[in-house]
């Protein structure tokens, strides 16, 4: 007898099933239409119940034979990453490249395996110079330099 | 002949100075972000783009297609000598070329790799020109049931080709589609799936998703291993022994046709012809034992097929107006930029633009040849930066290239977004390819499903009454067919758990 295996098929499954009721659900009051005349919940639909579909078979799957095991997640460098990146989208209107460069390099960096500060500040002001130099002179990419307060 | 006329046009129009400069930008750029590992064409291309609308289109055109191969070469380099993938498709190159390196046959790898690629950048160069004009003519032909099939046909082949389980695969194609139907629907102007947020009224970009899914879980991922890049410093002889160039020599032939076949293929390119000319090649050797330990075979075939592939690409593309990779749906942003769209007509009305770009690639691919091997020892300082410095700096041209497109914060955060399922992606064993293709096509799908069905007054047979649309149904069924009959399938799984 096979025990319940939680394993990568099994999550994999049931994310996309997952999805599947979801979009169901917001697509519910989508107009249909008919094949002749579609509407514009009618893709939607057939899509959600492929993936309801799909993903069930995935699921099941998993459950019968043993695949490949969950492996853990490294929070650090995810976390960093991605408040980094957030951090720039956050900043770039109102303080200009210059600052979101300093700022998506620095905690992206400490994100890393070896973090150390002084190298990581250095490479921030860097290529924040660089950047500036590079995208706003040379490829004049439309977007604030520095603090719109300043001006 | 009129084929050579047109090839002499082209060249005319590929050989002004400023079209060789920009040529020469888009080679060096391409070698460069080829190299550095985790920086591909698609970010360059993103932001590059926005820059591009001050050039003329051709110049900017002839620039952009060099980036995409001149990374096919870049890559390779990255490959040999430290044992990383400078770009995805260099993947395979790994396993022999650096063996090759360790046992100080380096020069000679790199040699044969950019030999092989110029060999077969010539080969794909010359099957775009002489294919192009009769798909044109057929795309003509083409209405919406034959432009369904046709995508239809782009998605099997890219769940075939897609690493892992085909279920997998094939549920990645569906979410795909639906993520491209987010937005305004054009038929009726409902928003579907937008919860109101206005960067979601258009749809979501596809700049955001393919970065997001690509660049930034790669970095993801990255650093979850530790940074134990060996670097080969002896490059050794260039020149490769005689010995060297026998075997060498079928493996680029066979590369070369293999690759230049999967480029067409919507959903092909330059990553699937590599892994395809690798296994390929491993199945024909005379002593597959040999492959893992530097076999130059194993250098010579994944490289010429990728930049056979990367090129032959771009047939979908110029023909047909159809993307077949993300970076060939950035190529129709950049001639959408320049007022061109993209489809059959481009071959007639703008013939410099068409055919300069074909014999600019060939011209792209000898300024390769020089940029890569005679000054080899300049990208290996490329390589030395530790990967400490390198990801804070990818992340920073991955942010700035989602911005910069549309000048939206917001796609950045969507980068972010997709940052974070490319990584759970990668956690559940679900390849992103087909997904970003399911995405690229959705709304095209939609859209020409829709158009099929009104002619046909609701009848689904229009799909196969139709020749060309039953045609390309039947390649698509013959190729799932394929990948259930137990020994493609041995062989599928072979060639990806190599890599």
């Amino acid at each position: 007898m096979h025990r319940l295996h939680i394993n990568r098929d099994l999550v994999a499954g049931l994310m996309f099933a997952a999805v599947g009721i979801a979009g169901l659900w917001i697509a519910s009051d989508y107009p249909r239409g008919t094949a002749l005349r579609m509407g514009p919940g009618y893709m939607p639909v057939m899509l959600c119940w492929g993936l309801i579909l799909l993903g069930g078979l995935i699921a099941i799957r998993g459950m019968l034979k043993a695949g490949a095991s969950l492996t853990a997640w490294h929070l650090r460098p995810l976390v960093l990453v991605l408040v980094a990146t957030l951090g720039f989208a956050v900043l770039i209107e109102p303080v200009g490249l210059a600052l979101a460069t300093v700022v998506i390099v620095l905690l992206g960096a400490a994100g890393g395996r070896e973090f150390r500060f002084l190298e990581a500040l250095a490479l921030a002001l860097g290529l924040a110079a660089g950047g500036v130099v590079l995208f706003v002179y040379g490829l004049k990419l439309p977007m604030p330099v520095w603090p719109s307060a300043l001006f | 002949m009129d084929l050579l006329g047109n090839i002499a046009h082209g060249f005319s129009v590929a050989l002004t100075p400023q079209n060789l400069l920009f040529c020469f930008f888009g080679a060096l750029i391409g070698t460069l972000i080829g190299v550095l590992p985790g920086i591909g064409p698609l970010a360059t291309l993103a932001m590059l783009l926005p820059a591009t609308f001050y050039l003329p289109p051709v110049p900017a055109l002839i620039m952009l297609a060099g980036i995409y191969y001149g990374a096919q070469y870049g890559g390779s380099t990255t490959a040999i000598l430290v044992n990383v993938p400078g770009e995805s498709s260099s993947v395979v190159t790994c396993l022999d070329g650096h063996q090759m390196a360790r046992q100080g046959r380096a020069g000679a790898a790199l040699a044969i790799a950019a030999l092989g690629s110029l060999f077969a950048g010539t080969v794909s160069t010359g099957i775009i020109a002489i294919a192009s004009p009769p798909l044109s003519e057929l795309a003509l032909k083409f209405l919406a049931p034959e432009y369904f099939s046709l995508m239809v046909l782009g998605l099997v082949g890219s769940m075939v080709l897609a690493r892992g389980s085909l279920i997998n695969a094939l549920a990645m194609v569906l979410l795909g589609l639906l993520l491209g139907l987010v937005g305004t629907d054009v038929n009726s102007g409902r928003e579907r799936f937008t919860f109101d947020v206005p960067v979601l009224s258009d749809g979501i970009g596809f700049v955001p998703v393919a970065m997001g899914l690509f660049g930034i879980a790669e970095i993801l991922v990255n650093l979850e291993k530790p940074d134990n890049r060996y670097i080969g410093t002896v490059i050794g002889s260039l020149m490769p022994t005689r010995e060297e160039f026998r075997q060498a020599t079928p493996a680029v032939l066979r590369g070369t046709v293999l690759g230049s076949l999967l480029g067409i293929l919507p959903g092909g390119g330059a990553l699937l012809a590599s892994f395809a000319a690798y296994a390929f090649e491993k199945k024909v050797a005379a002593d597959p034992a040999r492959f893992g330990k530097g076999a130059i075979e194993g250098v010579a075939a994944p490289e010429s097929a990728n930049n056979a592939g990367a090129q032959t690409s771009f047939i979908p593309l110029l023909t047909l107006g159809i993307p077949s990779n993300p970076v060939m749906a950035l190529m129709i942003g950049a001639m959408m930029i320049q007022g061109i769209a993209p489809g059959p007509q481009v071959m007639t009305q703008q013939p410099d633009l068409f055919w300069g770009v074909i014999a600019s690639m060939w011209v792209g691919n000898l300024m390769l040849v020089i940029i890569n091997l005679p000054l080899v020892g300049i990208w290996v300082m490329f390589l030395r930066i530790p990967y400490r410095l390198l990801f804070p700096s990818i992340l920073l041209l991955c942010a700035v290239g989602s911005y910069s497109l549309n000048s939206s914060p917001a796609e950045v955060g969507l980068m972010a977004l997709f940052g974070f399922l490319g990584y759970v992606f990668y956690k559940l064993d679900c390849e992103p390819a087909p997904l970003i293709l399911g995405f690229i096509l959705g709304p095209l799908m939609e859209e020409n499903l829709r158009r099929a069905l009104i002619v046909s007054n609701g009848d689904p047979m229009v799909f196969v009454t139709r020749p060309i649309s039953l045609t390309l149904l039947v390649l698509a069924a013959l190729l799932l067919l394929l990948v259930v009959l137990p020994a493609f399938r041995r062989t599928r799984e072979e060639a990806f758990t190599e890599a």
